[in-house]
């Protein structure tokens, strides 16, 4: 059975819904670990590939509840989730245990639907069930009964006279509660039926009534009352024993051959073909001895009840009244449930046997209610209390309690995992490693393979959301879950390339063609550009003016190969004017490239007709990037130090760390004493607006940038504009202006097709 | 002759771009990229290896020497410990370096400058202009402030205390400020780049010119 999570309702095993709320239900199955089947709990072999799902290793020889508390509760690796443990429940035996398939065949074959959950109950017990659906006011105690079941007493008490004529409801009651009324009954009083003829008993009924025709009618060993619940014992009590009562157990055991009414772990051992009805080799079922637990069970019986023993049954056709129970035979005549065997009763054929012998003692023994009783107790009663179950089967030197062990016949012992290797013959007890099952069909089984728990969700399974989930988060969910996927895919995959349209290429080039043509033309012989007036360039222009004949300069060559077009015309400009002033130059770098840098415009320089090759000192690259500035500056300034600092650069970080180390130079010389080391720069125009509050703040003594600070330094030093530079200017005022064109028209553009798109 | 030729194809390989990205281009690239990184490491083997620790083995150099072996094995899972010797040792210097230029050649001159341009010792146009540089840092500043509390919608305005608002306008007015110096420095950039492009379509035509003069003779 199956307890659904959300109502608690039982349902059946193969319910993939509750009958009661529709909530899906959840089952645990043995995952087969040879090709991932889900199987059924209790399957000893795989239900699609045959592999065995438990090993027919070694089983204690110790009894499982001393071993369980050596080792503690084991788990099992099934665990049922929809069917918790009651509190207090020991883990014995079965307590665990759904109700078997067999005991299901009598709930009817359909599940109640909600709001029919007597549906499936007998007729019998669904008259009870509408009589009893008021709960009991006050609480139940073992002395007093509540309304709902003093009535159910009162109904039963007239079982003498027959109110009805028709057997049925007796015949669908189950065994189990069967032996429930035989308990109560005193069986030394309830005089036998009148026996019927047993023409028309089925051949395997025949056999069973033999049986209980023997001198010592077993009674059922139900030792185990105070297992019941008190509200259920009351029934027990309040049924008269008006008739004789008989136990159903003295069916062979040999009954339960039937596959459905064998335990689950034989259940995939024998297949249905194979059934001892149909086996030639099997024993016949009237044939075969009694179990020696079952002998000592008829010895026990024979004792308590010698007027219910077997010599009082003169003749098989006694045996169906005898097999109701107390409560239902009583509200029938005797003669007329004996009259035949009901054809309900003939279908079940073997099956009902199975039943008394298998399931009788366990239900009782568990105390396990099936659930259509189950939804008669009264809100108000207490449940089954499990905790006062017997004590889990010793073992093997325990028949009494070994119910399960006792039933399997000779021929298929073979087949049932042994407690003994057959290959060494030791005992389970000293190749046991591991602590045994406790619960379950393996109950009592060692070694087990630890089984893979799975849930089985029933198919096309979409949960829903109780609470339904606003837009934005489902939004961002559907986010993440985007990224995620896109970011995983695209770390393994190659970067696509850009795709070129032709419009875009044409547009392209066009832009390219038209900047080439104004770089290349020349409009106008007078230069359309005029070098602006710039305080920091006259400042520049200064500060080297100051320098006395012999003076040091450091030159810092900070700028890399692709500036070189831009940077040549700022250093041959600012070296022009220092070696005019007769400086020495010492030429430094802190990149890898400077070096090269430094020879080329050391060779341009020493082009010029009154320029000393020793004048020019290259110092070549100096490693460590902003502490190799200051292992420069340092050692620069160790003796009398230059008396002038000009950086080069294109890049901002590199005069960023010039500045700042020149500031700490200064800083100490200025504690020293010592004046403090000019600085001046020459930047590209692409570094100067980031570089700009630097050199205002710490370049006092000048700088300047670009074409536009040559031609400003060049007319600062009175000198006639340069050609070259003049073209170049001219050429840089017109494609800056078509690029500021361009640029306008296509934001413009954009805007307006934007407008368009969005309207 | 043949660098003026050998810089007009290369030019003209990296302006194949226009039409999409191709096998010039690529060449183009691979070819300064190859360069320059074969040029550096040929720099930095004779300026320092060679010049400073096979030429004249002084005893200073045996430190950075052994420091720079260690650096080696960083490459070494196994032994790549002992290389943390020599990171520790460069980046300790470095940020130590690196901190005291950057206070005292950045921190202070700037804090220094913007408070003493605002003055009135230069007249009203110095004045203002350092006002100005003054308001734009702070507000640059407050543009970055997460405890600012922005609103990104007329509504969402309107929703907001009055001190909020001001929040929301004086960080509006600190991203004017920041978008007025990005556009500064792309004025730069598009200068120098145009600069740059200049510079080479003047060598591309000055290298075919010289061709043809040398072919023809003139």
């Amino acid at each position: 059975m199956i307890r659904c999570p959300k109502c608690n309702t039982l349902n059946r095993d193969s319910s993939r819904f509750c009958s009661e709320c529709g909530a899906p239900l959840y089952r645990t199955r043995i995952r087969c670990p040879q090709c991932g089947t889900l199987n059924p709990v209790g399957n000893i072999f795989c239900d699609q590939c045959h592999t065995r799902l438990v090993p027919a290793e070694e089983t204690p020889a110790t009894p499982a509840a001393k071993l369980t508390e050596e080792t503690g509760p084991r788990v099992q690796g099934i665990s049922l989730p929809t069917r918790p443990a009651p509190a207090g429940e020991s883990g014995e035996t079965g307590a665990q245990q759904p109700m078997p398939d067999w005991l299901m065949g009598f709930l009817g074959p359909e599940t109640p639907e909600p709001g029919e959950t007597s549906g499936a109950v007998p007729d019998g017990l669904a008259e009870r069930a509408e009589e009893t659906a008021a709960p009991p006011e006050e609480p139940v105690t073992p002395t007093e009964l509540p309304d709902w079941l003093t009535g159910l007493a009162e109904e039963s008490a007239p079982a003498a006279v027959p109110s009805r004529p028709e057997p049925e409801p007796a015949a669908e009651l189950p065994d189990w509660l069967t032996g429930l009324a035989e308990e109560s009954a005193p069986a030394a009083a309830a005089p036998a039926p009148e026996p019927e003829p047993a023409a028309e008993l089925p051949d395997w009924l025949a056999g069973l009534v033999e049986e209980a025709a023997s001198p010592s009618p077993p009674a059922p060993p139900i030792a185990a009352e105070e297992g019941i619940p008190d509200w259920l014992s009351g029934i027990m009590e309040e049924v008269p024993a008006a008739e004789p009562i008989l136990e159903p157990e003295p069916q062979e055991p040999e009954a339960s051959l039937e596959p459905a009414a064998l335990p689950d772990w034989l259940a995939g051992v024998l297949e249905p073909e194979e059934t001892p009805a149909q086996r030639p080799g099997a024993p016949a079922i009237s044939a075969a001895p009694a179990p020696d637990w079952l002998s000592a069970w008829e010895e026990d019986i024979e004792e308590e009840h010698p007027i219910g023993g077997r010599e009082d049954l003169s003749a098989e056709d006694t045996w169906p009244e005898q097999q109701a129970p107390a409560s239902e035979s009583a509200r029938m005549g005797a003669g007329e449930m004996a009259a035949e065997v009901p054809d309900w009763l003939r279908a079940l054929g073997p099956r009902s046997g199975a039943v008394a012998v298998e399931a009788l003692p366990e239900g009782l023994e568990q105390a396990e209610l099936p659930m259509w009783l189950e939804q008669l107790r009264p809100p108000g009663t207490a449940p089954l209390d499990s905790s006062r179950a017997p004590e889990a089967p010793p073992g093997e030197e325990a028949p009494v309690e070994g119910l399960t062990r006792a039933e399997i016949p000779d021929w298929l012992q073979p087949y049932r995992p042994t407690a003994t290797s057959p290959a060494t013959g030791t005992s389970a007890l000293e190749m046991a490693v591991s602590a045994p099952e406790s619960e379950g069909p393996l109950s009592g089984l060692a070694g087990l393979l630890p089984a893979l728990p799975g849930v089985d969700a029933p198919a096309h399974f979409a949960p829903t959301m109780a609470v339904p989930l606003p837009q934005t988060v489902v939004q961002e969910a559907q986010l993440w879950q985007q990224l995620l996927e896109g970011g995983a895919g695209a770390q393994g995959r190659p970067k696509p390339r850009a795709r070129v349209t032709w419009p875009a290429v044409v547009v392209r080039v066009m832009v390219a063609l038209v900047l080439v043509l104004a770089s290349l033309l020349r409009f106008s012989e007078t230069p359309l550009a005029q070098p602006p007036e710039q305080p920091n360039v006259s400042a520049l222009y200064a500060t080297i003016e100051a320098l006395q004949p012999g003076a040091e300069v450091w030159i810092a060559f900070d700028y890399t190969l692709a500036d070189v077009d831009e940077m040549d015309f700022i250093v041959e400009a600012l070296l022009e004017h220092l070696l005019s002033r007769e400086a020495r130059i010492v030429a430094v770098s802190t990149l890898p490239e400077g070096p090269g840098l430094i020879a080329d415009r050391f060779a341009w320089a020493l082009g010029r007709p009154d320029v000393s090759p020793d004048s020019l000192v290259s110092r070549g690259f100096v490693a460590g990037g902003t502490a190799g500035v200051a292992q420069i500056l340092t050692s620069a300034t160790a003796d009398a130090g230059p008396h002038l600092l000009v950086v080069l650069t294109s890049r901002p970080e590199k005069l960023k760390a010039w500045v700042e180390q020149t500031a700490v130079i200064n800083g100490a010389r200025l504690a020293e004493g010592k004046p403090a080391l000019p600085l001046v720069a020459g930047v590209s125009a692409a570094a100067a607006p980031q570089l700009r509050p630097y050199l205002n703040a710490s370049a006092q003594a000048g700088w300047l940038s670009g074409f536009s600070g040559v031609a400003a330094y060049l007319q600062a030093r009175g000198l006639p504009p340069r050609e070259d530079i003049s073209r170049r200017l001219d050429a840089l005022l017109v494609t800056q202006w078509l690029a500021a064109s361009l640029l306008a028209a296509g934001a413009l553009f954009y805007l307006l097709a934007g407008k368009q798109k969005t309207g | 002759m043949i660098t003026l030729i050998a810089g007009a194809i290369i030019t003209l390989a990296v302006f194949s771009y226009l039409l999409g990205d191709n096998l010039l281009y690529r060449w183009a690239l691979a070819l300064l990229v190859g360069s320059g990184v074969g040029y550096a490491l040929a720099i930095v083997v004779r300026e320092v290896l060679v010049t400073r620790l096979m030429g004249t083995v002084r005893s200073l150099y045996l430190v950075p020497l052994i420091l720079g072996a260690l650096l080696l094995l960083k490459g070494f899972p196994r032994f790549s410990a002992f290389g943390n010797i020599s990171m520790g040792f460069i980046i300790g210097v470095g940020a130590a370096v690196a901190v005291s230029g950057a206070l005292l050649g950045t921190v202070i001159p700037q804090v220094r400058d913007t408070g003493a341009a605002v003055t009135l010792q230069g007249g009203w146009s110095p004045f203002l202009d350092g006002l100005l540089a003054l308001a734009g840092t702070i507000l640059a500043l407050f543009a970055f402030s997460p405890r600012v509390r922005v609103a990104r919608t007329a509504e969402a305005e309107a929703e907001l205390p009055r001190p909020a608002r001001l929040g929301t306008w004086v960080q509006q007015l600190g991203r004017g400020f920041i978008t007025v110096a990005l556009a500064v420095a792309f004025g730069g950039a598009l200068t120098s780049a145009l600069t740059l492009f200049i510079g080479r379509w003047w060598a591309v035509v000055g290298a075919v010119m010289e061709a043809i003069s040398r072919l023809t003779g003139s």
